[in-house]
Parts: C-alpha cells; sequence; structure tokens
C-alpha cells in the first residue's frame, strides 16, 4: 500500500476517473495522462507525482500525471474530465495481474498544496539539495525528511530543513541555484511564486517508496552481494568523501538514450573528485539511485538539438537554463531511476570503482616493492601490517575530497 | 436612431457576400483625427483567450496608476461594456456621444460602393474605444482583435506591444484557408515601431509562420518571446482559472513589457495584489446566484469539448455535484463533442432565436430542449440548486442578464469603486 501522507487533507485532493485503454500507453515510468482541460481546470502541472488506485483491486501505485490533447483523445468515448489514461508501466506497478481494460474505476490523490517562495538567508546555510519549511508548515503537511516540489512541471526531491522563525511559516524556503533549476522567475516585493510541495511517498511502514519498483525479486546471492557492495560503498565514501551536485537532466546525446552514461559539464568533474569516463551516481530522492558513465558535455546548445525534439506545447515547458546546471540523462537511467525526461536530479561519484582503479594502476610497482622487501628484508607482522597500511593511505590519499571548512587559510 | 443603429447599421444593410472593408475604416480613422493619436498601444490577437489577456493586461497596467481604456468584443449584457476606462464599463450617455460622433463622420465619408465593403461592428466599437481613450486622456489603450490581425480594425492603431494567445484553425475560409494563412493574418497585427511581442505557446507550423512574419514586418529586430506558464512569476491563485491561466498570464507580460518600452515602472505588490485578486470577468468560469433562489450558477462560455470538460471539472471541484446543465451551441460548433463530454449529466438544450444560427442536428433523446425566450429565474430554479451554464457568449449573456449578473465591471482599479463581490462557491 502507498499512502503520500497528510496529516492536513486539503493538501491532497482525490478525484474519480475511468480508464481508457483503447490503445497501450507506454512510459517508461509509471505515468498516467489526463487530458489537457482536465489539468488546466484542476491547477496541475506536469510531473507531478501523485497516487492512483485500482477501484477493484484497492491496490496503489505512485505515479507522474501528464497532460496532452493528443488526437487519440477525440475519439474518447467517455468524458475527458472523467477519463484516465494509465501507461503499462504504471499498470505493471499496480500489480493487479490483470490486463488493463477500459472503464476500470481510478482514484487519482494529487498534492494540492502551494507556499510561496522565499530566498534563503546567508546565516540558514540551506544546501541546494535541501529546503527549508517551518516546522508547524512540516507537521501540517505530514512531510518527513524528505519532500518534492514542483514548479512548472519541473519536479524535485529535497531535504527538508526545519526552521523554526515565524516569518517562515507558510513559506518555503528555496536557494537561489534551486530556483534556477526549477525556473523560478525572480518576484516582485510580496508579489512571490508558488511551489506546488508535497510529503514524499511511503510505504505504511515509513520507508521511502521507489517510482519505478524492481519488478523482480533478486536471488539470494544477490542479495547478499548488494549489502556487501553498499556496505563497502558507504564505508569508502565516509573514508574518501564523495560530494554531489544538483543538476537538472535534459535530453541525452543522440545516441546514448539506451546507454548508461550521463554527460556531465567538464568543469564540474574536479569538484566531484572523478574524472571522465569514471562512474557516478545519479540520485533522484531517498534511497532511489542508478550507476552511470560520467561523461563531459559537449560545447553544443540547444540550437545543435534537431527541431523534432521541440513538439507542441513542450516548446516552453521548462525554461531555458546555462549549461553548467545541466546533466545529459539517457532514457534508461531515468527509468531505473523512475523520473521524467526534465527533472532535479543529484550526481556524486562512486568511490569503490576508483579505489580499485587506483590499486589497479598502481599493483605492479606496488607488488614489486613489497616482493622486494619481504625478499631482502625479515619483518614483523606489525611492522608490515602498518607498512601496507601506509602505502595504501598514500595511494588513496589522492582520491579524497578535502572538506570545505569555514576555517581560512593561513 | 439609438447608438446600436450607428454601430450596426452598415452591417445590417449589408449585401449577400459583401465583406467589411478595411479601407472604409481607414477612411473613417482618418476623418476622424484618429490616425495620429499619441497613446501607446496594446493589442491581442489569436484564436481564443484574448478577452481575458486583454482584462489582466489592463488590471496590470490600471495597478501601475496607468488610465487604461480597453476594448473587447463581444459584450455580455451591454454594448457598453466593449469599451471600458480603468475596468469599468462606459455609460449609456457616453456611448450615445460616442456613437454621435462615429455617426457624424461616417456620414462624410463616400458611399459604400466607393471602398467596396461595410464598416463593421468590431471595428466600429474600436474607432469609438480610441475616441474615448483620446477623450478621457488615457494613458494607454488596450484593443483586443475582433477577428484576425492584419485583416481588422486594430492593424488601423500601431501597437507597441502586441500578445498573440493561441493560434488555431479557425475562421478558415474567411481569413485564409490554410493555418498558415491565419497565422500570418494574426502576425500582420505586428508594425515596424511595434517594440515588443509576447506569445502564448504555439504549434511548431505557427511559431514558424509568425516568426518569419514578424522578422519580415520589422526587418529582423523583432522575435517572439514566449510566455512560458508561470514564467511571470505571479502566484497561480492570482491568475484566471483553468484554460484561461497561460491568457491571463499573457496579458500580464504584455503590459509589464509595455510599462518597461515606455519607461513606466511596474505596479508594487501592494497595489496589484487587490487589483488582480478583484479581476471578475463573467462568462468565464464566473460563478453566481440567480436573486431570489438558492440556486447557483457557473457560467462559461466554452463552445467545443475542452472547454466544457474544464467547466464540469471546475464546477465538480466546486460544489463537488452539478445537478444541471444547461448547453446551447449552434450547429457549427462541437456538439458531438459535448455529447460525449455531457453523457453522464441531466442537460437542458436551449436554442438561439437568431436566423443566422442553425439548431438542426440531432440530440440524445434524455435531454429536454426549450427556447431561450422561454428561460425564467423560476425555471433555473427548478432545474436544481447547481447549474452549469455553458454555450456561445450570446446564449451565456442571456443568462447572465437573467441574474443581473455585474458585468460593469471587471477589476478594481486602485482609485475605483469596489467591485461587488460575487457568490463563490468552495
Amino acid at each position: 500500500m502507498t499512502v503520500i501522507k497528510a496529516a492536513d487533507s486539503s493538501s491532497i485532493r482525490t478525484v474519480e476517473f475511468v480508464t481508457d485503454a483503447r490503445q497501450p500507453l507506454m512510459a517508461q515510468v509509471p505515468t498516467v495522462h489526463l487530458h489537457s482541460s482536465t489539468m488546466a481546470a484542476l491547477g496541475l502541472s506536469d510531473f507531478t507525482l501523485s497516487t492512483i488506485q485500482d477501484g477493484e483491486s484497492g491496490r496503489t501505485c505512485t505515479v507522474w500525471v501528464v497532460g496532452n490533447s493528443e488526437p487519440l483523445w477525440d475519439d474518447c468515448p467517455t468524458p475527458w474530465h472523467r477519463t484516465i489514461r494509465v501507461s503499462a508501466s504504471a499498470w505493471r506497478a499496480l500489480g493487479t495481474g490483470q490486463p488493463v481494460r477500459s472503464g476500470r474505476s481510478t482514484v487519482l490523490s494529487y498534492p494540492a498544496a502551494r507556499l510561496p517562495v522565499k530566498g534563503v538567508l546567508a546565516e540558514q546555510l540551506i544546501a541546494d539539495d535541501e529546503i527549508g519549511l517551518h516546522y508547524d508548515d512540516v507537521v501540517r503537511l505530514g512531510i518527513g525528511q524528505w519532500v518534492v516540489v514542483n514548479y512548472n512541471g519541473v519536479p524535485a526531491a529535497c531535504r527538508v530543513r526545519r526552521l523554526r522563525s515565524s516569518a517562515d511559516l507558510g513559506f518555503v524556503r528555496l536557494p537561489l541555484y534551486t530556483r534556477t533549476l526549477l525556473g523560478i522567475p525572480s518576484w516582485s516585493p510580496g508579489l512571490r511564486p508558488e511551489v506546488l510541495i508535497a510529503a514524499f511517498p511511503v510505504t505504511e511502514r515509513g520507508a521511502p517508496l521507489l517510482i519505478a519498483p524492481v519488478l523482480w525479486k533478486p536471488a539470494r546471492a544477490q542479495r547478499i552481494t548488494g549489502t556487501i557492495g553498499t556496505f563497502t560503498d558507504r564505508i569508502t565514501t565516509w573514508m574518501l568523501r564523495a560530494p554531489s551536485t544538483v543538476l537538472r537532466t535534459v535530453e541525452a546525446t543522440p545516441g546514448e538514450d539506451q546507454g548508461l552514461t550521463v554527460r556531465l559539464p567538464a568543469e564540474l568533474f574536479p569538484l566531484l573528485g572523478t574524472s571522465p569516463g569514471r562512474q557516478v551516481y545519479v540520485e533522484w530522492g531517498p534511497r532511489n539511485r542508478s550507476i552511470a558513465t560520467a561523461l563531459a558535455m559537449g560545447q553544443e546548445t540547444e540550437h545543435d538539438l534537431p527541431d523534432f525534439q521541440i513538439v507542441g506545447d513542450r516548446l516552453a515547458h521548462a525554461t531555458a537554463l546555462p549549461s553548467f546546471a545541466q546533466v545529459r540523462v539517457g532514457a534508461t537511467t531515468r527509468a531505473t531511476l523512475g523520473v521524467p525526461r526534465i527533472a532535479v536530479v543529484s550526481v556524486r561519484r562512486r568511490v569503490v570503482p576508483l579505489i580499485i582503479g587506483r590499486l589497479n594502476e598502481l599493483i605492479i610497482p606496488v607488488t614489486g616493492l613489497s616482493l622486494g622487501i619481504a625478499a631482502r628484508v625479515h619483518l614483523r607482522l606489525w611492522v608490515l601490517v602498518i607498512g601496507i597500511a601506509a602505502v595504501l593511505i598514500l595511494l588513496l590519499a589522492p582520491l579524497r575530497v578535502r572538506r570545505a571548512d569555514l576555517r581560512r587559510v593561513r | 436612431m439609438t447608438s446600436d443603429d450607428v454601430f450596426f447599421r452598415e452591417w445590417r444593410d449589408r449585401s449577400p457576400g459583401e465583406q467589411r472593408s478595411l479601407s472604409r475604416a481607414r477612411a473613417l480613422v482618418a476623418q476622424s483625427g484618429l490616425h495620429d493619436v499619441d497613446i501607446p498601444v496594446v493589442t491581442f490577437v489569436g484564436s481564443k483567450g484574448k478577452g481575458t489577456a486583454a482584462t489582466y493586461a489592463s488590471a496590470y497596467l490600471a495597478a501601475s496608476g496607468l488610465r487604461v481604456v480597453t476594448v473587447t468584443s463581444p459584450s455580455y449584457r451591454s454594448n457598453r461594456e466593449r469599451i471600458r476606462l480603468s475596468g469599468k464599463a462606459i455609460t449609456a450617455d457616453e456611448l450615445n456621444k460616442l456613437a454621435a460622433v462615429i455617426d457624424q463622420q461616417a456620414g462624410r465619408l463616400p458611399a459604400r460602393a466607393a471602398h467596396e465593403g461595410y464598416l463593421s461592428p468590431v471595428g466600429l466599437f474600436t474607432l469609438a474605444g480610441v475616441i474615448h481613450a483620446r477623450d478621457k486622456d488615457a494613458d494607454v489603450l488596450v484593443l483586443e482583435a475582433g477577428r484576425g490581425g492584419h485583416s481588422d480594425e486594430v492593424s488601423l492603431f500601431p501597437p507597441a506591444v502586441v500578445g498573440m494567445t493561441s493560434i488555431f484553425a479557425e475562421h478558415l475560409g474567411q481569413i485564409g484557408r490554410w493555418i498558415d494563412a491565419v497565422a500570418l493574418d494574426k502576425a500582420g497585427s505586428i508594425v515596424d515601431t511595434t517594440r515588443s511581442v509576447v506569445s502564448s505557446p504555439q504549434t511548431p507550423e505557427v511559431w514558424r509562420t509568425i516568426s518569419a512574419a514578424i522578422a519580415a514586418r520589422t526587418n529582423g529586430r523583432l522575435e517572439p518571446a514566449v510566455v512560458a506558464p508561470l514564467s511571470s512569476g505571479i502566484p497561480l491563485s492570482l491568475l484566471a482559472t483553468g484554460i484561461s491561466q497561460m491568457n491571463s498570464e499573457l496579458g500580464i507580460s504584455a503590459a509589464q513589457r509595455l510599462l518597461d518600452v515606455t519607461t513606466h515602472s511596474r505596479p508594487r505588490a501592494r497595489e496589484l495584489i487587490p487589483v488582480l485578486q478583484s479581476v471578475s470577468i463573467p462568462g468565464r468560469l464566473s460563478w453566481h446566484a440567480v436573486p431570489g433562489t438558492s440556486t447557483e450558477i457557473l457560467a462559461d462560455s466554452a463552445i467545443n469539448r475542452a472547454g466544457i470538460a474544464v467547466a464540469i471539472t471546475v464546477a465538480q471541484g466546486g460544489w463537488h455535484q452539478v445537478d444541471h446543465v444547461l448547453l446551447c451551441l449552434p450547429d457549427h460548433k462541437d456538439l458531438p463533442g459535448a455529447i460525449v463530454e455531457l453523457a453522464d449529466m441531466t442537460v437542458t438544450f436551449v436554442r438561439l432565436p437568431h436566423d443566422h444560427l442553425r439548431f438542426d442536428r440531432g440530440l440524445p433523446d434524455s435531454w429536454d430542449t426549450v427556447d431561450a425566450d422561454d428561460l425564467t429565474r423560476d425555471m433555473l430554479a427548478d432545474l436544481g440548486p447547481r447549474l452549469v451554464v455553458v454555450g456561445t457568449v450570446y446564449f451565456v449573456g442571456r443568462v447572465l442578464d437573467l441574474v443581473q449578473a455585474d458585468t460593469e465591471c471587471l477589476f478594481t482599479s486602485p482609485d475605483g469603486d469596489p467591485t461587488p463581490a460575487q457568490p463563490r462557491a468552495t
């Protein structure tokens, strides 16, 4: 069972629809389509994260809501204001075990809370992947540690920084960079844009919910290796650090849609502590990440993209963004994460392959040196252990990312 | 002779196949000394939503402290509503005076045969609006094109800023045979002195046409700027509901451009918020009470399936239940779409007593049919406490007249009288 926690019932609205399954709706991630007129009347932005509940089985899943007015709607036999099209991926996520058919009752629950935006005060130190919310608003909206923010069809999953000042009650604090990524325009004093805000969907037990759940059960061996891998990753990341950066996704470079690659601005690699060709994590929300090989982005601009990428009302879907804030993400990675074509994601380096690569580069000289020392000098065990540890530290030291601190360099 | 006679006389007397004459309107402009009126003009062209855009532009400009004359069409309850000063309809006396001026000047024109066409009512109201703006020392003139752009009388008044709502295939055969021709005509309202063009998102085909036309008309100086949803930064709660949201944002963006090019400062929030909150466009998802009864209506000038879907969704959102739908769609509108959209609702179909409108298409057996002349308040009340009224502007206007809806004031300007509160479903 999926629920969006909301203490305030007015922050979640429900509407009953019937399915239209005359033609299958193919979408990589669980998606439902409403007619554009219904979207406008409900005041919904594209890619609002919502839940649907099948009327017969009572099963629920998380979906992205998208509006369109494709010609298919013209022949729709049921009223548009009551019709919903459910993607095959969403239907699989529901797990009813039956094929989707028309006329099936489906309840859509969507977030409706909008809060006006404020900038971040210097002393609040809200990071780029965080938002600031007053404690009372957090409780009222039933928000946990994570929240989904949407402005004009650009969704972002952010951590919540709880604020106590009464000046923050009824507002959401967003850093300038986050506002840029979401495409929030500047405002006149007292006239603030409003963002759609909702708790991150969780299971009944309170665990974060994957939008694109794994539909197969991993084997025992896979679970064990996965657990070991996660544990190793946490340890090594703690040791060597892996700073993350927040970027907005754009279409993959033509030809790389199916590849597990992402293209990042070249100037970001030193900040992330990695280099082109290395692996990175692409993350959207808690415990939802995908591994991809990071490549440097070329110097192309939007104008280099072929015209056919600009389709109908998507022309003005999201405001243009400087190239330093973009990451090109392929369809496969987006499907793994369960995010739409435009979303705000975090990227950070994957440390384990870096260590392995480093060791691999130096394995011959280090082994040779070790064998030479062992053959010539009789060492005690503890000296050998300390020596190896020292060598390892020296080997891995360049991989460690220095933490930014507030102390002035003397 | 009433003022209506002046504005509608040539249209009523037109010969079969006779078209409106822009050259005759141009001659009237010159005759009336309107060709050199020095008032910045914002013109709205497009297929649908121009009135909403013009209203929000006017409200924004009025909030900036400017005197704004707005000319829109058609009207709901009175032709006075076509010309407004700072959101308020002109008085009957003012309209009569304007009609007298138009009548006097038009009387000096050569015979209609010389111009091979008649003066259109919409064009004459546009001219009257310009005269009113001149007489009242208006700071800004906001014009809504009647139909087309280059072929409409608004093209006689060079705009400083042009706002383009969505353009789609309408009036084919009247403006042009293809969507390209329609788009080209709309873009024809732009002249070499136009300073800025803002547009709602268009289809790629239309976008290419209008971009090329604007570049050609301004020697490549101007490019249209797309107004993306929510790009103005105005809170959603201050914009129009439903499909009109995009048009309201377009209107505000056009107004902002005009303030920028005329070096006026933008309004402060404390002036702007009350003005935008007071905007009430009758017949655009507007809520009204039927006097003397407990019945409420939601009125919307929806003429196609999408518009009806929006009206029903908004009504259900407000009331949770709709008791009855009053629908009026002539044969050339999207009646099949309406039939599907209202399949599970109780509907009464209303016929208008207009000779030029046909109501001969088949209707579902479950629908009742009445003539518009038979509509009364008691009849509305008998249909149920929650009614949705959708259809042509003329029909919605009749219902608004029946319920004595306030159509006098579109918004409260900072120095104006407050708009009477409208009953609003929650």
